[in-house]
């Protein structure tokens, strides 16, 4: 066990909506520092999982600890507050909202780091348009400008690569690579494989709320039960 | 008076009384706006708000006998309380308690206080129609042929710097950046940190504050009694419907279509038309552009 460098934990994370059960004592530590790849059939709970780590949801039963310090029953915006920030897989901008304003947002008014978040992610020229006039692909990069603007130690992305052309995809791996070298905890949803193999340091697999598989992504994807439940023959690395 | 006789100074008069109670009800309509944009809520305590700026003018004015018009931020502090402990007491639980209906149970609530609400002060305070003192006595001439109680002009001025002070708060600052970020995106809103209940009891204590405004500047006008904040709803919601739910800008031009229907139709035809006007008003905007005038996103 690590428990110097871990900065999250999910101690039998249950949740359950009346009587189906989304997740099931999902047990998992991320360290700091790392990218960490959740993968899973549709409807397996990843989001689900997504949504109790930063308060939209209280697990059921089990605990979240993050620095130490469980988090289980705070309200999202405190959350967000200690150093967790999350993206959604359909983004939620602020549509009437000049792209420099949806991030100052975030930065409580602090003009400088919304910029310079804007800077690093490539939006920069677009600061003044308005969020609407944006493009799929921008749209999800504001919202990533948006989360980074509230210094987060970990952040979760959901879907970020969904809908979205090889071009950009390529544009998202950079992007995500750039915010793990600046020292950010990536924990990332994903259902683009070429993309979340490649990247990720360690993958965890999610089948019907349980956790099946954890490892590195070879180690994964060559793991028998993953290929029956979610890859199927063709990712064998 | 049949319309054809109605000579042009008296139009004139009738035009910028009109603007001027028009920017009286884009303070009650502004509120509402804010409450339905941010919050969600159909806020039907609105016009209670109204009536506690009224009365407190009016007993602030009487008991402690100072000119009405220094009791003006007094009506506007009741408002404003008022509006937190509503906000507090009966809304939040609403919205954070995570109950099968929010919105129908908000709303109810809010019912609920328009109904209570007038009956306790009819019982405290009598149902008599009580007036304050006018802020100033007299009139102005402008232009040589109007007239326009000095009353009406301390309104248009107090009504006209609080809007102007509410845009720039809303455009300017990380709190009414807050603002419009709930209202266009709740949960976008609270991925990036934003407390839903901070923003939700100011917004909604601003709202208050604003209604009891319009009603402590009307008060000199239209009296002080217990029912009075039932015309002001019903204006409201008039007033953000033919401006397009969730839109400053629709409340004002709503608020100035209202306040000069109801000042030229009472003004040439009789009072008893001016509601009837502006609800042919308000079916005309559904039937043209349902979204209202600056609705639809």
């Amino acid at each position: 066990m690590n428990y110097t460098t871990s900065l999250l934990e999910c101690l039998k994370v249950t949740k359950s909506f009346g009587g189906l059960v989304a997740l099931k004592e999902v047990d998992f530590t991320v360290n700091e520092g790392e990218i960490v790849g959740l993968i899973g059939p549709n409807g397996s709970g990843k989001t689900t999982l997504i949504n109790c780590i930063c308060g939209f949801y209280k697990p059921t039963t089990g605990e979240i600890i993050f620095k130490d310090k469980k988090i289980t029953r705070l309200k999202p915006y405190h959350i967000c507050k200690i150093g967790i920030a999350r993206t959604f897989q359909v983004p939620r901008p602020f549509l009437n909202l000049s792209v420099l304003e949806n991030v100052m947002v975030s930065t409580a008014g602090d003009k400088r780091l919304a910029l310079r978040c804007l800077e690093s992610v490539g939006l920069l020229e677009m600061r003044d348009v308005r969020a609407k006039t944006l493009t799929l692909h921008q749209t999800k990069t504001l919202e990533i400008a948006r989360a980074l603007a509230t210094k987060p130690k970990i952040m979760l992305i959901d879907e970020v690569m969904a809908g979205l052309n090889p071009t950009e995809i390529d544009h998202s791996i950079k992007l995500l690579k750039e915010i793990k070298e600046s020292g950010i905890t990536l924990i990332w949803v994903e259902h683009i494989m070429e993309a979340v193999m490649k990247v990720a340091e360690r993958i965890i697999v999610l089948h019907e709320g349980k956790k099946i598989a954890q490892g590195k992504p070879k180690e994964v994807s060559n793991d028998q039960k993953v290929i029956d439940a979610y890859l199927g023959k063709r990712y064998v690395l | 008076m049949s319309p054809l006789e109605v000579s042009f100074p008296f139009l004139f008069s009738l035009l910028v009384t009109g603007l001027i109670l028009g920017l009286i009800y884009a303070l009650i309509g502004v509120g509402v706006t804010l409450v339905v944009g941010i919050m969600g809520l159909s806020n039907f305590a609105h016009g209670e708000f109204y009536m506690i700026g009224a009365y407190t003018l009016y007993y602030v004015a009487s008991l402690l006998g100072i000119p009405s018009i220094l009791c003006v931020p007094f009506g506007i502090l009741s408002g404003f309380l008022m509006g937190f402990a509503v906000e507090k007491l009966i809304i939040r639980d609403t919205y954070t308690k995570k109950l099968e209906r929010p919105f129908e149970m908000a709303m109810l609530g809010t019912f609920t206080i328009s109904i209570i609400l007038p009956n306790m002060v009819k019982e405290l305070f009598g149902p008599t129609i009580r007036s304050p003192p006018p802020f100033q006595p007299g009139s102005i001439t402008i232009l040589y042929f109007v007239t326009i109680a000095l009353d009406r002009v301390i309104a248009l001025f107090i009504s006209a710097s609080a809007l102007l002070t509410l845009y720039i708060f809303i455009m300017k600052t990380q709190t009414g950046r807050c603002w419009r970020a709930v209202a266009q995106n709740r949960i976008g809103a609270i991925i990036c940190g934003i407390s839903i209940e901070k923003t939700c009891s100011l917004a909604y204590s601003t709202a208050g504050a604003l209604a009891a405004l319009a009603g402590a500047l009307l008060s000199p006008v239209y009296g002080v009694y217990p029912h009075m904040g039932f015309a002001p709803l019903t204006i409201s919601f008039v007033i953000v419907v033919i401006g397009g739910l969730g839109s400053i800008e629709g409340s004002l031009v709503g608020a100035t279509i209202v306040g000069l229907v109801h000042s030229l139709i009472a003004g040439i035809v009789s009072p008893a038309y001016a509601d009837v006007v502006m609800y042919l008003a308000l079916l005309i905007t559904l039937i043209f552009k349902p979204t209202g005038l600056f609705g639809g996103r």
